[in-house]
This record gives C-alpha cells, sequence and structure tokens, in this order.
C-alpha cells in the first residue's frame, strides 16, 4: 500500500460520525456568532462561549478519539506481523484525527477573527499566538488519551480518565491555579481565567509535556504481548 | 434476570481497571478538593453538623464521581452485540426484559459500589475524627434519597445511549451534558442544571435535609435564568417528586431501549 492509500484508509476507518463532530461545533459557533445578539445574549457571553467552545470542546473531541484509537482493531495479531508497525498505524490514526479536528478549530477561530470576537475575550492575546488557545489543550489531552489508552489497555477506561480531567479541570479553576505546577499544566487558561503574564508560559509548558506523554505512550505500544492482552471494546 | 444480574455485577466489579480508574478520580478530587472535603464545608453550611456534612458530601461525590461512573458503564450493553453473544442470548429462553433489568441492575450495582465506599469510608472518617457516630445514621438516607435515584437516571442513559449513536459520539455528548446539564449555574445559558431533571440530588439536599436553611438561602428559580419553570421552589414534596422523575426517566430510557432492540431483532 501506498503511504497515502494508508491516510485515506484511516480517514474511511474513522467513520463519518467521528468526523462530523468538529465541524458541526463550527456551525454551531457560526450560527451563535451571527444570531447571538438576536437571541438576547449579551456580547461578552457570545465571546466567552465562543473561545469556550475553542478551548473546551475541541480539547474534549481529540481527547475522547485518541483514548479511542486503540482496542478497536480486528485482528491485531495480523497488524502486529506487517511491515508497517502498529505504533505508527495508532499515531497515524491519531493524526488524521487531530488534524481534522484541527482545521475545523482554525475554520473556527477565524469565525472568532472575522467577528471581531477575539478582542471581547479579556486574557486572549493577539495575533497568530491565539491560535494556542485550542491547540495546546486539545493536543494534551489528545496525549493523555493515548497514554491511558495505552496504559489501560481498555477504552472505557481511557475516555473516562479524559472525561474525569476535563471536567475537573473546568470545575476548580481556583484550586488547580493557586500553586505554580498544576496553574502551568492548567487547560484552560483563557476562558477561565489566568495570572496575566503566565499565559504564554502555560501554553508552551502545555505543549511540551504532552511530548513526554506521547513518548510512554509510543513505549508501551512497542510491547507487541501488552498490546494483544487488551480488551476488545 | 437474577442470573444476568448475578453475572453482570461479578463481571464488572472484578475488573481490575475500574478500580484503578476510581482510585485515580478519587486521588484527583481530594488534592483538588482538599480543605473543603476535610471540613466537607462548601461555605453552605456544613461542617461540624453531622447532617450537612453528609449532605455536602453527597454533593461532592456527585459531582465529580458520578461522571466516573457513567463513562465507565458506556460499553456494557454495546458489548453483547459486539462480542455477538447477543444473538445468542436471544435464542435463549430467558426473558428479553428481564435480562436487560438485571444487566442494568447487576453493572449499576456493581458501578455504584465505588461510589457507596468513597461515600460511606468518608462518614466512618467523619464520625471518628469528629467524634459523632450520628454521621453513620445520617449516612444512610442521604444516600438513598440524594445519590441513588441520579444514578439510576445516569446508569439507564449511559448504558441505552450507546445504542443511538457511535460511542465516540456518545462519549463526547455524554461529558458535554454532565457538564452543560448539572454543574454550571443556571444563568450562564439555558441549561437543565440545579433544575428538576439535574441529576445532583441538590432538590434532596435543600428540600428534605434543609441544606442552606440557616444563611436563609432558598433554592429554586435562579434571577435571571432562562427554563425558571423548571426549577420549583425545594420542598420535601419537591424532593419527592425529583426522586420520581430519575426513576421515571430511568424506566423510560430503558423501555426505549428495549424496544429498540426488539426492533432491530426483525
Amino acid at each position: 500500500m501506498k503511504p497515502l492509500d494508508l491516510w485515506a484508509h484511516e480517514l474511511r476507518r474513522a467513520g463519518p460520525a467521528a468526523l462530523a463532530g468538529a465541524p458541526a461545533l463550527v456551525l454551531l459557533m457560526a450560527l451563535l456568532a451571527i444570531l447571538g445578539a438576536r437571541l438576547g445574549s449579551r456580547e461578552s457571553t457570545t465571546a466567552f462561549m465562543l473561545a469556550g467552545a475553542l478551548e473546551w470542546v475541541i480539547p474534549l473531541i481529540t481527547g475522547m478519539a485518541a483514548a479511542s484509537s486503540l482496542g478497536r482493531d480486528q485482528a491485531v495479531e495480523l497488524q502486529l506481523t506487517l511491515p508497517v508497525g502498529y505504533r505508527s498505524t495508532v499515531l497515524r490514526r491519531l493524526a488524521v484525527m487531530a488534524g481534522w479536528t484541527g482545521l475545523c478549530a482554525a475554520a473556527g477561530s477565524a469565525v472568532l477573527a472575522v467577528g471581531g470576537w477575539w478582542g471581547l475575550v479579556p486574557d486572549a492575546p493577539g495575533g497568530p499566538a491565539v491560535q494556542l488557545t485550542w491547540l495546546a489543550p486539545a493536543l494534551w489531552l489528545a496525549a493523555l488519551g493515548l497514554l491511558a489508552s495505552a496504559a489501560f489497555r481498555s477504552t472505557v477506561a481511557a475516555t473516562t480518565t479524559v472525561a474525569f480531567v476535563w471536567v475537573i479541570e473546568l470545575m476548580f479553576p481556583g484550586p488547580l491555579q493557586a500553586s505554580l505546577p498544576s496553574r502551568l499544566l492548567y487547560l484552560f487558561a483563557t476562558t477561565r481565567g489566568m495570572v496575566p503574564d503566565d499565559w504564554t508560559a502555560n501554553r508552551v509548558v502545555l505543549l511540551c509535556s504532552a511530548l513526554p506523554l506521547v513518548a510512554a505512550a509510543w513505549f508501551l505500544l512497542g510491547d507487541a504481548e501488552r498490546v494483544l492482552g487488551g480488551e476488545t471494546e | 434476570m437474577i442470573a444476568a444480574l448475578r453475572y453482570e455485577f461479578l463481571m464488572q466489579i472484578r475488573r481490575p481497571v475500574m478500580w484503578i480508574v476510581y482510585g485515580l478520580a478519587f486521588a484527583a478530587l481530594v488534592a483538588t478538593m482538599w480543605p473543603a472535603y476535610r471540613t466537607l464545608d462548601l461555605g453552605s453550611g456544613g461542617g461540624h453538623d453531622p447532617k450537612l456534612a453528609m449532605v455536602v458530601s453527597a454533593k461532592v461525590t456527585m459531582s465529580l464521581l458520578a461522571i466516573v461512573y457513567g463513562c465507565l458503564l458506556a460499553d456494557r450493553l454495546i458489548r453483547d452485540r459486539r462480542l455477538g453473544v447477543a444473538t445468542i442470548m436471544d435464542a435463549s429462553s430467558a426473558n428479553p426484559l428481564g435480562r436487560l433489568i438485571g444487566k442494568y441492575a447487576g453493572v449499576c450495582a456493581a458501578t455504584a459500589a465505588p461510589i457507596a465506599l468513597a461515600f460511606f469510608g468518608r462518614a466512618v472518617v467523619y464520625a471518628i475524627a469528629e467524634g459523632k457516630a450520628e454521621a453513620l445514621a445520617w449516612s444512610v438516607p442521604v444516600f438513598a434519597t440524594a445519590i441513588l435515584p441520579g444514578l439510576a437516571f445516569l446508569g439507564a442513559l449511559a448504558l441505552a445511549g450507546p445504542l443511538l449513536m457511535p460511542p465516540l459520539v456518545f462519549r463526547v455528548l455524554f461529558v458535554a451534558y454532565w457538564f452543560w446539564g448539572n454543574l454550571i449555574p443556571a444563568d450562564m445559558m439555558p441549561t437543565l442544571s440545579h433544575t428538576i431533571f439535574a441529576a445532583t440530588g441538590d432538590y434532596v439536599a435543600y428540600g428534605l435535609f434543609d441544606r442552606g436553611s440557616e444563611g436563609g438561602f432558598v433554592y429554586g428559580p435562579w434571577p435571571d435564568a432562562a427554563l425558571n419553570f423548571l426549577r420549583p421552589v425545594a420542598s420535601p414534596a419537591v424532593a419527592v417528586l425529583w426522586m420520581g422523575v430519575m426513576v421515571a426517566l430511568a424506566a423510560g430510557i430503558l423501555l426505549l431501549a428495549r424496544l429498540h432492540a426488539a426492533r432491530s431483532e426483525h
């Protein structure tokens, strides 16, 4: 198979339902941006919801997709004998999903930029750095989902981990930002408030700390017996 | 039905991964909420009054561990179909509705066991640390009225939801629903949270156990919130109504799941 075929296969394998989530979100965002004022939503509230859709929901989608990326393969034992490594297949799968969601998030971010909504979000930076609003938490949760999936060898446990982290981060911005380490790893720094000077550091730390998570998952996925022993969903 | 219940209960409760995930979640909960979880005081009563402390403990347990409960249940019903045993079971003489109810009761009981352990464990710790044994007596009715109805509804939702849509879509929607429909303040956007349809058990806390009565706080309609007609003022009758709504929703969802399965059998 040519590399392009492999990518196309992963895209088809993901299925329309999984791929439709992110565009549906962008559509909802566009509708809210256009109709918000008519529905009686104040400008600042609309801007907050739009930024929230990017910073909360996009990471949830990538994290859940990454957590579900293992355990759905029929006959993994056959896949493990192929010249294409199983690890690269999993990463390719993840890249397809994250890339597609990222494209949609960029479109959503364009909706905010066109309407001038970013200016109404107090903690959002100017310029291209604003893309880190969704990119950093999305990659971090995806890395966490992949690691949980590889470590627990169970889709349902991995998705539960992602869900719990997401909810607890959204619910407790105060306690989580009280100490420096958890502040730098806080996922929703743009919409849930942040010490102003720490925004950039927070995003950079999130991006950098995603790497060891992926590396740990890469290491775990290299163990063929471990991959074989997992729960089928 | 009893056989399905017993089998599903044992299968779920012996899953190491369920205990690991609950353990991690509980550790995260304690770490994040530390001062409040130690005193069991969320600023609206609790602390040294054993009854209110148990109510607060139920609130904390419910708002965070229930998401773990729901997510862990989400693969149980579709699993039979995926493993190809659903058709074999359908061919057996067991009544399909009884099997569904047994499965529901079994997995829900097993998945709720760590929640019960966390809640009653906290009650025991409280009783010893504060020297007030009546906390143990309060913990039983609080668990039965403020936690169990919500778990019954969530269990049915999490079991039946993946029948209607792909599991990935259901998981994202379920987490988003939990945040939107149960946790956010009611005036943030039109939401089911703090209504009679929210699963967090606030109506029991305020209606039956008088949480907030010291400060004269009346739980019910929120200023400037949409859908306020779903937020009656809390009273014992409304608390009972909330329990009824939760159980009725659970029964309705299970019935729909049965009808859905019956339709796809043909």
